[in-house]
């Protein structure tokens, strides 16, 4: 029973890597506000008010819902609203956006072939990635914006558009705090600002409505700079064991780099240790140079060794996955502040 | 007033003169258009700024009056012309780019006021 309160994790704002969090990052189950019997907006509104500070505040429903990473892994839980508030008030017209639930059936894999897994895996759960273009009164991007907060990209990039902090935070971590799990952070570095962009075909995807980048191709198209593009950012993601688990899930279910996952650096390398099929042919020439730029090779990367098994991929997970620099694992709940807001 | 769209100096100047109207010891200051070399500004509008500048300027508790512009969209594309020219001054290549620029809304502008009268249309509805 709900006691009239709704439990919120918070990042508070200057806490993390570099400059740290530019605002404070609220994480909440939607299932909170179930109990409380409070509808997604006023339970947004709630938590502005409560904070009174720029905010970003993500709504999960971890019970109910799965998601997708950019490079087309299958992960349960999800981002179904995503807000910006500042100064206690949530823009009007630009300062929430609720993501679309995807109706997902078979004839969806012809064009998205990576939510095969998601389907077979979470058969009860809803499909949450973006959100639905048909609330925005003008095309945004996938933004929320309140005063000086922005919450873009569904969620899943923060910034403060006054003092131009940014921080990136990936699903992945998210969920772990959500989970009140270990988290990962450090500084992005050259593999994440590359693999980001080593995207799929998604519809409703977290950066745009209709996502066109094919798997084994960049949407970046960068060349020897997307290694910079987001390079320099403090991060908060989930420790690389996680990211190769999920992978290797994909992996075992017979989804594959550049044929049904995108080919970004962490899924390479973990399909390359586990000796399956890196689909070379499919990575054009765009990704190639993003990748070789950043000393990975697609063509020699699958002859780097003899295959390991799951537990050794994971068990080395650290060394296999690049990425992150001057990276701390540290226990979410150190940094997240678990507060229970009255409504 | 006529119903025809008011030019960048007229309007600088409509909004200036509601002030020092009021009085001339009051000031005002307008923001956010400084590179604005050329422009057209709704006329309807203009006189609706013209009667919110005014009723502020009127007001005796207030003695400086600002006016910022800001883009009511809080994420704007933009495009880059990028031009290159020769010695003597001849064009010799353009390229066209464009970008999304992502500013902060209104509420930034808003700090410490309790009393806002938001008298905006809705977004669509203007």
């Amino acid at each position: 029973m709900s006691d009239g309160r709704i439990e919120v994790r918070l990042l508070p704002k200057g806490c993390g890597p570099q400059h740290g969090a530019p605002v404070h990052i609220a994480y909440v189950d939607v299932g909170e506000f179930a109990q409380a019997g409070l509808a997604l907006d006023e339970g947004l509104q709630s938590i502005a008010k409560h904070v009174h500070s720029p905010v970003a505040i993500n709504v999960f429903d971890m019970e109910h819902a799965y998601t997708t990473t950019s490079d087309g892994l299958c992960v349960a839980g999800a981002i179904v609203a995503f807000a910006a508030a500042d100064g206690g008030k949530i823009h009007p017209e630009f300062g929430r956006l609720f993501c679309k639930e995807r109706e997902v059936t078979p004839a969806t894999f012809v064009r998205e072939p990576h939510l095969k897994l998601g389907y077979a895996r979470f058969p009860g759960r809803k499909l949450f990635i973006g959100p639905d273009p048909l609330q925005k009164i003008v095309p945004l991007h996938n933004v929320a914006i309140s005063g000086r907060v922005v919450n873009n990209n569904s969620g899943t990039e923060v910034m403060d558009c006054v003092t131009m902090e940014e921080m990136l935070v990936p699903i992945l971590g998210q969920l772990q705090i959500l989970r009140d799990q270990d988290i990962l952070w450090g500084s992005t570095g050259k593999e994440i600002s590359v693999g980001i962009g080593c995207t799929i075909v998604e519809d409703y995807s977290r950066s745009q409505q209709f996502l066109q980048c094919k798997p084994g191709d960049t949407a970046h198209s960068s060349g020897v700079y997307a290694q910079t593009l987001k390079a320099r950012l403090p991060c908060i993601v989930a420790p690389k064991e996680v990211l190769a688990t999920a992978i290797l899930d994909a992996l075992d279910f017979g989804l594959r780099p550049a044929a049904e996952l995108g080919c970004s650096p962490a899924v390479l390398q973990v399909a390359a240790a586990y000796g399956v099929e890196l689909n070379a042919h499919n990575i054009t020439p765009a990704a190639r140079l993003e990748l070789a730029a950043i000393g990975i090779n697609v063509d020699t990367l699958a002859q780097s060794g003899p295959a390991l098994s799951r537990e050794q991929i994971i068990r080395q997970a650290d060394t296999i996955i690049p990425g992150v620099e001057n990276a701390a694992r540290i226990k979410s709940e150190q940094v997240i502040e678990k507060i229970r807001i009255k409504v | 007033m006529r119903a025809m769209h008011t030019s960048l100096p007229d309007w600088l100047q409509k909004l200036t003169a509601a002030v020092y109207q009021c009085s001339p010891l009051k000031t005002v200051v307008i923001k956010g258009l400084e590179n604005l070399q050329y422009a057209k500004f709704q006329s309807l509008r203009t006189g609706r700024v013209e009667l919110a500048v005014t009723a502020l300027a009127a007001d005796s508790r207030v003695e400086n009056v600002e006016i910022v512009v800001v883009p009511r969209i809080p994420e704007t594309m933009h495009t880059i012309i990028i031009k290159g020219f020769d010695k003597s001054g001849s064009p010799v290549r353009a390229i066209l780019e464009n970008t999304n620029i992502l500013h902060p809304t209104e509420d930034v502008e808003l700090v410490g006021f309790a009393a806002v009268e938001d008298r905006r249309p809705k977004l669509g509805e203007h």
